[in-house]
């Protein structure tokens, strides 16, 4: 008998232990959900409209988990009370009014209670005639740029328009419009924080209403599945004081000076010839014959070289804290933290000190700059170059030397 | 013993025989083989219908056979008349007219003389299957009822729908959404009623869905006659060198359409990033979602960008995008282009028109400002940046 009971009892302990496997497993998800540290997690609003959103989920989520856990306690129950143990066939009943007709009023009833506050939640956020801000939003394969119309943005004035990419920066507790729009494919905008997600779609134009209510980094993705690399296409909300804003903004509006380190000066020329045919550097001027600078200034022509027709304005890159698509961090693991980790009151300051020489993470740059296709995934190799209509999608492989990568790193390092 | 039939096609077998061999001699090589197995094969047939007449004895009824007289399908008197060839004679008349006047007279005439065809040679077919009418009728109506049906059901549905769509396109284009609410409604409540009421007459329900079928097709066709509501064109253009945009009037020439018919497009109209509206001569913009109006818009680099014009003014005119100035080296010659796009001429009194267009490069890259302007209209101009 000891023969026949053992392969039993070793199926049992395979089942129990696939048991308690699961269970951790499920477990550990769980508590996942209690994480206070997610950086898009949608139960942490941090602005009017995210706040709305939350305070509509919350209770729909509440009545869907009780009528949730009624169901499954319901069937839970019926299976384990009337499982088939040889009984008999209880008697077969027809029709019973009165429970039909509270089953069909009960859910009538919590739909109606769910969906009048829905409806009155999507007419809010929906608003924008109390807008005081305007940013031109448009998603490409695989990077988000923004674009600041010419305006009074919360009391900020903007005198020319300026474009930057992978960070949305934003002044706080001002009512921001966003108008969303696409370059390539259908990408989707989403700071979860700060509001719900809007479809990016060419040629048409969706407004999405943003407000930070702290100054901080507010993190973001792309939604829609928009191709090779759409996991490494986010994007970072930064909230600045309206104070702050302004410096911000000066401070964008100001041409690239003039190198004025050695390595840097040579970077300029270097960038002049292997990147400025995709990459503007507003202020960066042709070179005359005699080495020195003409009054002509070098303009990007991206529609020539990439599908998207476009390619981030590089001018003010040492101002942001991420590059490609918000995918590596300009600054090293420790600057990062302080930034992100910083108090409202402080945040500010820091983030506009932008990436310092001994915060720079150097490391990542390179590799970009070195092979950025090998980096982040991109139809960006001359073969595929050839199937997309001469065109790239993405940053090529320029197979630049050592030297020449150096150069660029310290003319951009002076991008602030 | 051969019947007369027989011995004809038994003779014509032989003969295309003979032929062949001689063809095949005469011409030599391969260069004959065509016609020897052209020959060949007409023998094959000739000979089929030799076994055939000889197996039936051309048809004929024996004297000898009292029930054969009597009984035999070639025995039986015509069964009725026949509309076929009737209808197979219009049809060729159709087919004549219309290789004289519209293709597509000619190929309703082809149509309905393979119909009459199909429908005639079935008919002579059946009604000679049996001794028995009511067996032949039977026979008649298992071919060609699976093909009648579907192809009439088609048609009629055809019918309807085309003559809707006539009574649609009459219509005005404010009453057309009332009429589609009225006739969607009629549908459901007629449709309730007949599902409500099972015990509705059958003679009844096809009574109401024949006068309803009727009075579609009879309206749509007046309305066809009448001719449709006036429906306005919306090409727009674009020149490299904007002779044709920078006219107060008509312009001359063939103008490529810039935007390949997307100014028909709903989807593209729904995405209006901005409305400019000519008024007392003053031409403003008003961007979406943005309140007031605007001198000057900022426009994606590379972006579609889908604007309206509206045209308050009594004089008929056109919205140009001014997209800036060129240089470009063709064949070594420097040649200047001043790229514009443009609607047609918009009627005055509130027209309107949908422009679509893409502006790649930034402004600084050009040497003249981007901008919107209206022809022939002093100062009516929106600067456009891009930055």
């Amino acid at each position: 008998m000891s023969g026949v009971d053992q392969p039993v009892s070793t199926v049992r302990s395979v089942k129990q232990r696939a048991g308690i496997a699961f269970a951790i497993i499920a477990g550990a998800a769980l508590l996942g959900g209690c994480a206070r540290n997610a950086p898009q997690d949608t139960f942490q609003p941090a602005g009017e409209n995210a706040q709305k959103i939350q305070n509509l989920q919350l209770p729909v989520f509440i009545v869907a988990g009780i009528v949730g856990l009624i169901v499954f306690g319901v069937v839970l129950f019926v299976v384990i009370r009337y499982k088939d143990r040889g009984q008999e066939m209880p008697k077969q009943t027809h029709g019973r009014p009165a429970l039909e007709i509270a089953l069909t009023i009960l859910p009538a009833v919590i739909l109606i209670a769910v969906g009048i506050p829905t409806v009155s939640t999507v007419f809010s956020l929906a608003k924008t005639g109390d807008t005081q801000c305007v940013i031109n939003v448009t998603g490409q394969q695989w990077w988000w740029e923004y674009e600041y119309p010419v305006q009074d943005c919360g009391g900020v004035n903007i005198a020319e328009p300026i474009v930057t990419s992978g960070e949305l920066v934003l002044p706080t507790k001002v009512h921001v419009l966003l108008r969303v729009t696409s370059n390539d494919v259908i990408h989707s905008y989403w700071i979860p924080k700060l509001n719900g997600k809007r479809d990016a779609v060419p040629g048409r134009i969706s407004p999405l209403r943003m407000e930070a209510d702290q100054p901080g980094i507010y993190a973001g993705q792309c939604t829609e599945f928009c191709g090779l690399s759409h996991a490494r296409m986010r994007m970072d909300a930064v909230g600045l004081t309206p104070t702050d804003f302004g410096t911000w903004v000066a401070n964008q509006l100001e041409l690239a000076p003039k190198p004025t380190d050695a390595t840097a000066l040579a970077g300029e020329d270097t960038f002049r010839t292997q990147c400025s045919r995709c990459h503007q550097v507003n202020g960066l001027m042709e070179e005359n014959a005699d080495g020195t600078n003409s009054d002509t200034p070098v303009i990007a022509y991206p529609d020539l070289y990439e599908i998207s027709g476009n390619a981030p304005n590089l001018t003010n890159l040492m101002t942001r804290t991420t590059f490609a698509g918000a995918t590596w961090d300009l600054l090293t693991d420790e600057c990062r933290k302080t930034l992100h980790d910083a108090p409202p009151d402080k945040f500010g300051a820091l983030y506009l000190k932008g990436v310092t020489p001994e915060c720079f993470n150097e490391a990542e740059l390179r590799e970009w700059i070195r092979n950025a296709p090998a980096k982040k995934p991109m139809y960006s190799s001359e073969a595929q170059k050839t199937e997309n209509g001469g065109k790239y999608r993405g940053m090529p492989n320029l197979n630049l030397t050592d030297d020449q990568i150096d150069q660029i790193i310290a003319y951009l390092l002076e991008r602030k | 013993m051969f019947t007369t039939g027989s011995k004809l096609f038994l003779g014509a077998t032989v003969m295309a025989v003979v032929a062949a061999v001689v063809y095949g001699l005469s011409t030599g090589g391969s260069s004959g083989w065509l016609g020897v197995m052209g020959l060949l094969s007409a023998s094959l047939v000739l000979a089929f219908l030799f076994g055939v007449n000889y197996y039936t004895h051309d048809g004929n009824v024996s004297a000898m056979s009292e029930n054969a007289t009597l009984d035999a399908p070639a025995a039986q008197p015509p069964v009725g008349r026949s509309m076929w060839p009737v209808v197979a004679a219009v049809a060729v008349g159709a087919i004549a007219v219309g290789a004289q006047s519209k293709p597509i007279v000619f190929k309703a005439g082809v149509v309905v003389l393979v119909a009459a065809a199909v429908e005639w040679m079935v008919q002579g077919w059946s009604e000679r299957a049996s001794a028995d009418p009511a067996y032949n009728a039977g026979l008649r109506k298992r071919i060609l009822h699976p093909l009648e049906f579907p192809v009439l059901a088609a048609a009629g549905l055809a019918a309807i729908i085309y003559s809707f769509s006539r009574i649609m396109l009459w219509i005005d284009k404010s009453g057309g959404p009332v009429v589609f609410i009225i006739a969607g409604a009629l549908v459901l409540f007629g449709g309730f009623l007949f599902a409500a009421k099972p015990s509705l007459k059958k003679g009844v329900v096809t009574g109401v869905c024949a006068i309803a079928a009727l009075g579609i097709v009879s309206t749509g066709a007046v309305m066809a006659v009448d001719g449709q509501r006036t429906i306005e064109e919306h090409p727009t253009t674009r020149s490299d060198n904007g002779a044709a945009c920078a006219l107060a009037g008509e312009g001359s020439g063939t103008q490529a359409e810039v935007d390949e018919k997307g100014s028909q497009a709903v989807a593209s109209k729904s995405g209006i990033a901005i409305t400019l509206v000519l008024e007392n001569g003053t031409l403003t913009a008003h961007e979406q979602a943005l309140p007031g109006t605007l001198k000057t818009v900022t426009i994606g680099r590379g972006n579609i960008v889908n604007v309206i014009f509206k045209n308050h003014d009594a004089e008929k005119r056109r919205l140009t995008v001014n997209m800036g100035e060129f240089t470009q080296v063709i064949n070594g010659t420097t040649v200047k282009q001043q790229p514009k796009a443009c609607t047609t001429l918009v009627r005055g009194k509130d027209g309107s028109q949908f422009l679509s267009f893409i502006l790649p490069k930034p402004s600084r890259a050009s040497t003249q400002p981007y901008s919107f302007t209206v022809p022939g209209v002093d100062g009516a101009e929106i600067g456009i940046t891009v930055p």
